[in-house]
C-alpha cells in the first residue's frame, strides 16, 4: 500500500468506506473481529456492559483508529462502538493494517502512545478497584482525578470536579446508592461539598495520607 | 540529550519506580530485571530484560513517571535514547512499532478482564454467550433496534452455538415489540434468562 493512497480521499472511500446512522452499532463487544476502522466522519463512542450497566469507556473524534486490537491479536472485540451521529467510516483488514504501519509510521506511534496513557489509565483504576474499604476507595478516586488535572496534592483546597455521584460510583465500581450514601456522610464531615454537578473537596492532602496508608498495609 | 552508552556494574539501579521519565533504553549487553509490585496481589513481580531488548518503553513515551526499579543483575551495556531519539529509530523499523502495538495492546486486554472481574466479581464469560448477554441486556433496556442488530450478529458468527435457537426467537419477540411500541417503549419484556 502506497502512502497517498492513504489520503483518505474519494477514490477510497468508494473502495474501503462504510456509514452508520447515530446508534447504530458498528461492532460488538465478543464479536470475533478481523478488520479495524478509521473513523472519518462523526462521533462514536465505546461502551461495556459490566453488572447490567451500559458504560461509556471513550468518545472517539474523527481521524482515530478503532477495532486494532482484535486484529492485533486475533481475538474477540473488547468493546462495542456505537455511532453517537452519523458517521463515515473507512474498514480495513488485517493485511491493510500492518501496509498502514508500515506507511505511516507516525501514526504507528500515536497508536503506541494512545495505547501506554491507556494502560497507565487502566492501572491507575485497578489501583482503586483493589482497595477494599469503600470510603477509601471514593477518596481514591479524587485523588486519580485530581493527579490527572496535575493538582498539587499537597498545597491544595477546595477542589472542584465536574463529576456527578454516578461518575464516582462508576469510577470505583461501586452501586450507587451506596456511593451516594458515603458521599453524603463525607460531606456531614466537611470533607467535601455536594453540588448539582460538581463535587468539591476541602483538604485533598487528607484522602491522600488516608488513601496511602491502606496501601502500605496492604503491601506488607 | 543524544543516545549515549552506559555501561553499568553487577546490580546497579538505572531508574526507581516514580521517577520521572524522558528516555527509552535498550540492553546492548548482559541483562537488566525490572522489580515492580502487582497491583492486584501485593505480590513482587520479576521481568528480565535481555540482549537485544527495550525497556522504560511505555514511560518513556509519554513522559510518565517510571512504573517499575531497573536493576542491572549481569554486568550490563545499555543505551539511553531520549524520547525523540527513540521515536525516530521506530520510525525506520515499523516491525519494532507492530511488536509493541501487540504487546501493549496484550496488557491492556489483561487489565481490563482483571478490572472487569473485581467490578462484576463474574470470571470470564465465553464470547458466544457474552455476546448474547449484550443482546439481552437491550432487549431488557427496550433497545430493540440495536438488540436485534446483536442478535442477528450472534447468528452470523455463532450459528451452531446451542444459543441459536433462543436468538432466533428473540429476534422476532424484539421485532414486534419495536412494531408495537418503537425502541424505549413497551411493557419491560418478561423474558426467560437463558445460558449455556
Amino acid at each position: 500500500m502506497s502512502s497517498n493512497t492513504l489520503d483518505f480521499g474519494i477514490g477510497l472511500f468508494g473502495k474501503f468506506g462504510k456509514t452508520f446512522k447515530k446508534d447504530e452499532i458498528i461492532f460488538c463487544e465478543y464479536e470475533p473481529g478481523n478488520s479495524f476502522f478509521f473513523l472519518i466522519e462523526g462521533r462514536i463512542k465505546a461502551t461495556k456492559i459490566s453488572a447490567d450497566k451500559e458504560k461509556t469507556l471513550d468518545i472517539l473524534s474523527p481521524g482515530e483508529i478503532f477495532g486494532e486490537m482484535a486484529i492485533l491479536e486475533d481475538a474477540p472485540r473488547s468493546a462495542t462502538m456505537i455511532a453517537l451521529e452519523d458517521v463515515k467510516v473507512l474498514e480495513f483488514n488485517k493485511a491493510n493494517f500492518n501496509g498502514l504501519m508500515q506507511s505511516k509510521p507516525e501514526l504507528a506511534i500515536k497508536l503506541l502512545r494512545a495505547f501506554a496513557k491507556r494502560i497507565y489509565d487502566q492501572k491507575r483504576r485497578l489501583m482503586i478497584l483493589t482497595l477494599e474499604d469503600p470510603d477509601i476507595k471514593i477518596m481514591d478516586v479524587f485523588l486519580m482525578l485530581a493527579e490527572n488535572k496535575g493538582i498539587d496534592i499537597y498545597n491544595s483546597t477546595d477542589i472542584k470536579f465536574d463529576i456527578t455521584p454516578e461518575d464516582v460510583a462508576n469510577w470505583c465500581g461501586m452501586d450507587k446508592s451506596k456511593c451516594s450514601q458515603i458521599l453524603s456522610h463525607f460531606q456531614k464531615q466537611n470533607r467535601i461539598l455536594l453540588a448539582q454537578n460538581s463535587i468539591t473537596v476541602t483538604n485533598i492532602n487528607d484522602f491522600y495520607r488516608m488513601v496511602n496508608s491502606k496501601r502500605k498495609s496492604f503491601k506488607k | 540529550m543524544a543516545s549515549r552508552i552506559i555501561n553499568y556494574p553487577s546490580n546497579a539501579i538505572i531508574y526507581f519506580n516514580g521517577d520521572k521519565s524522558n528516555s527509552v533504553y535498550l540492553v546492548k549487553e548482559g541483562q537488566v530485571t525490572l522489580e515492580y509490585t502487582d497491583i492486584e496481589t501485593g505480590s513482587l513481580v520479576q521481568d528480565t530484560i535481555n540482549t537485544g531488548e527495550f525497556f522504560g518503553v511505555k514511560s518513556g513515551l509519554i513522559r510518565f513517571p517510571r512504573e517499575e526499579d531497573a536493576r542491572v543483575s549481569q554486568k550490563s551495556q545499555v543505551i539511553e535514547f531520549s524520547t525523540d531519539e527513540f521515536e525516530q529509530l521506530i520510525t525506520k523499523n515499523t516491525n519494532i512499532i507492530l511488536k509493541m502495538l501487540k504487546s501493549f495492546s496484550n496488557q491492556l486486554r489483561r487489565t481490563g478482564k482483571q478490572m472487569q472481574k473485581l467490578v462484576t466479581n463474574k470470571t470470564e464469560t465465553d464470547p458466544a454467550s457474552g455476546l448474547f448477554l449484550i443482546g439481552d441486556y437491550y432487549y431488557k433496556t427496550k433497545k430493540y433496534t440495536k438488540a436485534s442488530t446483536v442478535y442477528k450478529r450472534f447468528l452470523a458468527c455463532y450459528g451452531t452455538h446451542p444459543l441459536a435457537e433462543h436468538a432466533k426467537k428473540r429476534i422476532i419477540e424484539v421485532k414486534e415489540a419495536y412494531e408495537n411500541f418503537g425502541d424505549g417503549g413497551g411493557p419491560t419484556p418478561n423474558f426467560e434468562n437463558v445460558t449455556f
